[in-house]
C-alpha cells in the first residue's frame, strides 16, 4: 500500500466521520484544522480508521498522534 | 508559606541566586532540596512522607512495567499502583464524602440511628496534583509512550517540583524531561518575561481576586439579606474572581519556573471567550481536561465495556442515537472523575461536574430545538453577534455552575439559587445598595477598572503576547508600564497586616 | 547576561527604590504624631536646644513656642502615644544624627507600664518606627521594639501597613511629606481648647517606694548608662497627671534610681501649687492631659525650672530662629483663643465629656 492510497482511504473515512465531503487531509493535518475534530471525534475516527484498515492503534499512539502524516506513518507500519 | 507572601518572595530570590551561581549539574539536586523544603513549610513535616512514598512507588513500578514483557504482570502492576494512589486520596480526601452520604441517607430512612463521625485527615500539599502528574508518567511508560526514569533524585525532582505542588499546572513527563533536567545558563531574556508574568500573576491574585472576593463573600455570607439580583453579582463576581485567582496562581508559578529556564504547560488560554462548554474546558484548567482525556477518558471509550454498551444501544437506539447515548454514558463517567477530582462533596461533583455533563448533553439532545429557535431569531452561525453571544451564553452557564463550587455545599448552592429568586430587586443597581458589599465607591470604581484591564489584556494577547509587545517598545515606556504594574499591586493589592492571609481557592486540592 | 542587560537591570531596581522611598513617607497615616516628627526632621541643624522625648502629655502641656518667646531657647518634642520606654535612647540617637541639644528631657510616665499592656496594640509602637526616616538605626530600632522576629518584616518595609492610603496622596499634608520633613508652625506643640473637669488625689503624703516593671527598670538602667557614657545632659520628668498612688510610688522609685546616677528628676505633681494646676479647668481629658489652660502654667515652670538648673542660651534676635519667632506669634494667637473657648465651656459647663471617659 502506498502513501497516497492510505491518504485516499483516509479522507474517505474523514468525510465519512465528520459529514463533510470537501475535507482533504494532508501529512500535516492536525485536529485544530478540523471542526468538531474534538476529543470525543477522536475516538470516533481512530476506531472508524481502524475499521477500514484491519489494524489497531495502541493506547499510547491515541494519545501521543500529532497530525495526520503520523497517524499514516503507524498504519503504515502495521 | 503562600505564594503571595512576602517570605515566599524571600525563598524565590536567594533561590534564583544560589540557582543561577550553582554549577549546572547541581541545579537540579538543588531544586529538589529546594522544593522539599517548600513542602515541609506547608504543614507537619510528618506529611512528606505522602510523597516521598507515591514517587518510590511510582519509581519502582514505572523501572518494572518497563523491563518486564508479559503483558499481565505489567498490568497486574500498574492496576495496584492506580487502586494504592486513589485508596490513598479516597483516604486523605474523599472520606468524609462516603461519611457525609452514609449518614445523609441513614438519616432519611433511619432516623436516630447513630451517625458515623467525620474523619479530620491532614491531606499533603498538592496531592490531587502531585498524584496525577505522576500517574500520568506511569501510564506514558505502560503505553510505552515514554522511557522511565532511572535516577532516582532526578525522578524525585520531577515529583517534588515545587512551583506546580501548590495548585498545577499537572505535568506531563515527556514534555518537562527535557527542560527539568538540562543545565540552566542564566537567560535574561528568560528570566525577565518569568518575573513579567510573575508580577500580572500578583496583580490577577492580589488586586483582582481578592478584591472581587469581597463583595463575593459578603452577598454569600447571608444570602438571606443578599438575595435577588445580589446573587446575580456574586456570581459573576465569583467567575471572574476563582479566574483571576487560579490563572494568577499559574502566572505565578509558570512565570517562576520559566525565570529559572523551565517551561511548564499552560493551564488557561482566556477560557471566558470560549463558544462552548466543551471549548470552555479546553481553555480552563487545561491540565486537568488533558490528563483525564488521555488517561481516562480514552481508554473508557475504548474498553471493551465500552465498546460493547455502544454496540447494545446501537441495536435499541438506532446507530445515531445508540452511539450518543453510549457517548453520554462515558462522558457521565468523565465528568463525575472532574467534580469528584475537586474535592468528595457533591457541590463539587455536581458545580464542577455533573453540571457540565448535563450542559452538554442538553445542547446536544436539543439540537434540532436549537436549530429551530437559531432559524426563528435569524441567526447565522460565525457572525461576530452570534460569537458574542455564545460567548456570553457559555459564561453565564459556567458561572451558573461556579455557583455550586463556592456554596458551602450542595443544599447551599440550592439555596443560593432560591434566593436568587425569591426577590426582583434591579434598584440596587442605582440606589446606593452596591455601596455597602464592603466597597466604598472608589474601591468599586477600582474593581471595575482593572476588570476592564484584565479583559485588555486577554484581547491583545489573542493576537500577540503582552511581554512580546513590552519588549518591542522602547525602553522608556516599558518601565513607566512596569513600575505602574509593581506600584498597582503595591498600592491597590489587598495585602499585609489587617489582611487575612490571601490564600489560593484551589491551594486545598 | 551582558553588561548593559546588569546595568539595566541595577537601574530598574534603583529607581524602584527610589521611588518607594518617597511614596512610603507620602502615605504613612497622616496625624499629630507625623506631623511632629516631620516637623523634628525639618529643623534647620544643630538648632533646638531641648528635645523632649515621651509620651502624649509632651506635646499638649510642654510648650517649645512659649520656652522660646519667654526664655529664648528652642525646645521640639519628639514624643508620640504609648511611648514604649525602649524607644528613647533610639529617638536620643536619632536626633543627635541633626542636632546637638544641650539637654534632653524625658517624660516618664510610660515606665510605670509594663511591655505587655504597651504592645497589646501595635499601633503604639509603629508610632516610633514608622515616623523615623529610613537608616541603620530604624532598623535597630525595630529590632529593639518588635519582639517577634517574623513580624519585622511588616516595619522594615512599612508601605505593607500603609498602601491602603494611597488614596490620601492627594492632600497636601501627605504628599508635602515625600522627604519626610515638613515645618511645623508651632514646632510639635498642640493646642487643646478641650476641657473635662476631674479631681485629683492629694499624692503629698506618699512617700513609699514601688518598683517599676522590671523590664522598665533595665530600660532606664541602659538609658542612664549611654547617656552617662556620652556625657549627655538629661532630665526626668512626670507632667500633672492624676496618678494613682501606685503610680506616685513607682514615681518616687524612679526618682531615687535617676538621682543615684547624678541626673535630675523633677516631679510636677508635688509642685502643683507652684504651678497653679487646676485639675477642675486644666486638662481636657479630666486629668491625664493638659490643656491649653494647663499648658501655660505647666511650660512656664518647666521654663524656669530649667534655665535655674541648666545652662540655656537666650537666642532671642537671632535672625535664624526667626521661624520660632513665627511660632511663639501663633502660639500667643491660638492660645489666646483657645483660653475664651475653654472658659466659656467652664461658665457653661458645656464640657468635653465626662472624666474617666
Amino acid at each position: 500500500m502506498t502513501r497516497e492510497e492510505v491518504f485516499e482511504r483516509l479522507n474517505k473515512v474523514f468525510r465519512d466521520v465528520f459529514d463533510d465531503d470537501d475535507i482533504t487531509v494532508t501529512e500535516t493535518t492536525t485536529s485544530a484544522d478540523i471542526d468538531d475534530w474534538d476529543s470525543l471525534e477522536h475516538i470516533n475516527l481512530v476506531a472508524a480508521v481502524e475499521q477500514e484498515f484491519g489494524m489497531k492503534f495502541t493506547m499510547g499512539q491515541v494519545v501521543t498522534m500529532k497530525n495526520v502524516g503520523e497517524m499514516v506513518d503507524i498504519i503504515l507500519q502495521k | 508559606m503562600a505564594i503571595t507572601s512576602f517570605y515566599f518572595l524571600c525563598f524565590v530570590a536567594v533561590l534564583f541566586a544560589v540557582y543561577y551561581l550553582l554549577p549546572g549539574k547541581l541545579q537540579g539536586p538543588f531544586l529538589l532540596l529546594a522544593s522539599i523544603g517548600y513542602f515541609l513549610t506547608a504543614g507537619s513535616a510528618y506529611l512528606i512522607l505522602y510523597p516521598a512514598v507515591t514517587i518510590t512507588i511510582i519509581y519502582g513500578a514505572a523501572l518494572y512495567i518497563d523491563r518486564v514483557k508479559e503483558q499481565k504482570k505489567r498490568k497486574t502492576v500498574l492496576s495496584l499502583v492506580v487502586i494504592f494512589c486513589l485508596l490513598e486520596l479516597t483516604a486523605l480526601k474523599y472520606c468524609n464524602f462516603g461519611i457525609y452520604t452514609y449518614n445523609a441517607i441513614a438519616m432519611r430512612l433511619f432516623p436516630g440511628s447513630s451517625l458515623l463521625k467525620t474523619v479530620h485527615a491532614a491531606a499533603p500539599l498538592g496531592i490531587s496534583f502531585y498524584t496525577l502528574s505522576l500517574l500520568g508518567y506511569l501510564f506514558d511508560v505502560y503505553y510505552e509512550i515514554g522511557k522511565p526514569q532511572k535516577n532516582f533524585l532526578k525522578f524525585a525532582l520531577f515529583g517534588f517540583y515545587f512551583p506546580v505542588i501548590i495548585s498545577g499546572p499537572i505535568l506531563r513527563y515527556r514534555d518537562v524531561e527535557q527542560e527539568l533536567y538540562a543545565p540552566h545558563e542564566f537567560d535574561y531574556h528568560k528570566f525577565t518575561y518569568g518575573l513579567q508574568r510573575m508580577l500580572w500573576g500578583f496583580f490577577k491574585k492580589l488586586v483582582i481576586a481578592e478584591r472581587l472576593a469581597v463583595v463575593v463573600n459578603t452577598i454569600y455570607g447571608d444570602t438571606d439579606t443578599y438575595r435577588g439580583f445580589y446573587i446575580v453579582i456574586a456570581a459573576i463576581g465569583f467567575a471572574f474572581q476563582l479566574y483571576a485567582d487560579f490563572s494568577g496562581g499559574m502566572d505565578i508559578v509558570i512565570g517562576l519556573s520559566e525565570a529559572l529556564g523551565i517551561s511548564l504547560a499552560e493551564n488557561f488560554d482566556r477560557p471566558f471567550f470560549s463558544k462552548s462548554i466543551q471549548e470552555f474546558w479546553r481553555r480552563w484548567h487545561i491540565t486537568l481536561g488533558a490528563w483525564l482525556k488521555d488517561y481516562l477518558f480514552y481508554p473508557l471509550l475504548r474498553s471493551k465495556a465500552f465498546t460493547k454498551l455502544q454496540a447494545d444501544c446501537k441495536k435499541k437506539f438506532g446507530k445515531k442515537w445508540g452511539k450518543k447515548l453510549a457517548t453520554f454514558a462515558a462522558m457521565f463517567i468523565l465528568w463525575f472523575a472532574v467534580g469528584m477530582w475537586h474535592g468528595g462533596a457533591w457541590k463539587f461533583i455536581m458545580g464542577s461536574g455533573l453540571i457540565h455533563w448535563a450542559y452538554i448533553v442538553l445542547g446536544e439532545v436539543g439540537e434540532p430545538l436549537w436549530k429551530k429557535l437559531k432559524a426563528w431569531c435569524r441567526v447565522t452561525d460565525n457572525t461576530k453577534w452570534f460569537t458574542v453571544w455564545q460567548q456570553i451564553r457559555t459564561f453565564l452557564l459556567v458561572s451558573a455552575s461556579f455557583v455550586f463550587f463556592r456554596a458551602s455545599s450542595f443544599t447551599d448552592g440550592l439555596h443560593s439559587y432560591r434566593q436568587m429568586f425569591a426577590d426582583f430587586n434591579p434598584e440596587i443597581f442605582w440606589n446606593g445598595s452596591l455601596l455597602s458589599l464592603g466597597l466604598n465607591g472608589i474601591e468599586l470604581v477600582i474593581t471595575v477598572v482593572v476588570l476592564i484591564v484584565l479583559l485588555a489584556v486577554s484581547m491583545l494577547q489573542e493576537k500577540k503576547s503582552i511581554r512580546d509587545r513590552l519588549s518591542a517598545m522602547p525602553i522608556g515606556i516599558r518601565w513607566v508600564l512596569l513600575y505602574i504594574a509593581l506600584f498597582g499591586v503595591i498600592f491597590l493589592g489587598y495585602y499585609g497586616p489587617g489582611y487575612n492571609a490571601a490564600e489560593f481557592i484551589y491551594r486545598g486540592f | 547576561m551582558t553588561k548593559k542587560q546588569a546595568f539595566k537591570s541595577i537601574l530598574f531596581c534603583i529607581l524602584f527604590v527610589c521611588m518607594l522611598i518617597p511614596l512610603t513617607y507620602m502615605m504613612r497615616t497622616g496625624g499629630v504624631i507625623k506631623d511632629i516628627f516631620t516637623g523634628f526632621y525639618a529643623e534647620p541643624d544643630n538648632t533646638i536646644d531641648v528635645v523632649m522625648i515621651g509620651s502624649s502629655p509632651v506635646y499638649p502641656c510642654l510648650s517649645g513656642p512659649q520656652m522660646w518667646g519667654e526664655s529664648g531657647f528652642t525646645a521640639y518634642p519628639l514624643a508620640s502615644n504609648v511611648q514604649r520606654p525602649k524607644a528613647a535612647i533610639h529617638l536620643v540617637e536619632e536626633a543627635l544624627k541633626t542636632q546637638s541639644p544641650e539637654l534632653f528631657i524625658f517624660e516618664m510616665r510610660m515606665f510605670t507600664y509594663t511591655d505587655e499592656h504597651m504592645m497589646e496594640n501595635m499601633a503604639y509602637t509603629r508610632g516610633v518606627t514608622d515616623n523615623m526616616k529610613y537608616s541603620l538605626n530604624r532598623i535597630r530600632t525595630i529590632n529593639d521594639l518588635v519582639p517577634d522576629v517574623t513580624e519585622r518584616y511588616t516595619y522594615y518595609f512599612d508601605i505593607i501597613k500603609y498602601h491602603d492610603n494611597w488614596k490620601t496622596i492627594v492632600l497636601p499634608d501627605q504628599y508635602r511629606s515625600y522627604a519626610y520633613e515638613k515645618p511645623n508652625s508651632m514646632k510639635g506643640y498642640w493646642v487643646k481648647e478641650q476641657v473635662i473637669p476631674g479631681e485629683a488625689a492629694d499624692l503629698s503624703g506618699i512617700t513609699e517606694r514601688m518598683p517599676i516593671p522590671t523590664e522598665q527598670e533595665e530600660v532606664l538602667k541602659e538609658l542612664l548608662e549611654y547617656l552617662s557614657a556620652h556625657e549627655i545632659q538629661a532630665l526626668f520628668l512626670v507632667t500633672p497627671t492624676d496618678s494613682t498612688y501606685d503610680e506616685q510610688k513607682m514615681c518616687n522609685y524612679m526618682k531615687d534610681y535617676v538621682e543615684s546616677y547624678g541626673y535630675h528628676f523633677l516631679d510636677m505633681n508635688a509642685y502643683r501649687e507652684e504651678i497653679g494646676i487646676d485639675f477642675s479647668t486644666d486638662f481636657y481629658d479630666g486629668g491625664g492631659h493638659t490643656n491649653s489652660l494647663g499648658s501655660g502654667k505647666c511650660t512656664a515652670f518647666l521654663a524656669e525650672y530649667l534655665i535655674e538648673t541648666f545652662d540655656l542660651p537666650d537666642k532671642r534676635g537671632q535672625s535664624a530662629y526667626a521661624s520660632w519667632d513665627k511660632a511663639y506669634a501663633e502660639w500667643q494667637e491660638k492660645t489666646e483663643q483657645a483660653k475664651k473657648v475653654i472658659e466659656e465651656k467652664i461658665e457653661t459647663g458645656n464640657y468635653d465629656g465626662e472624666a474617666g471617659e
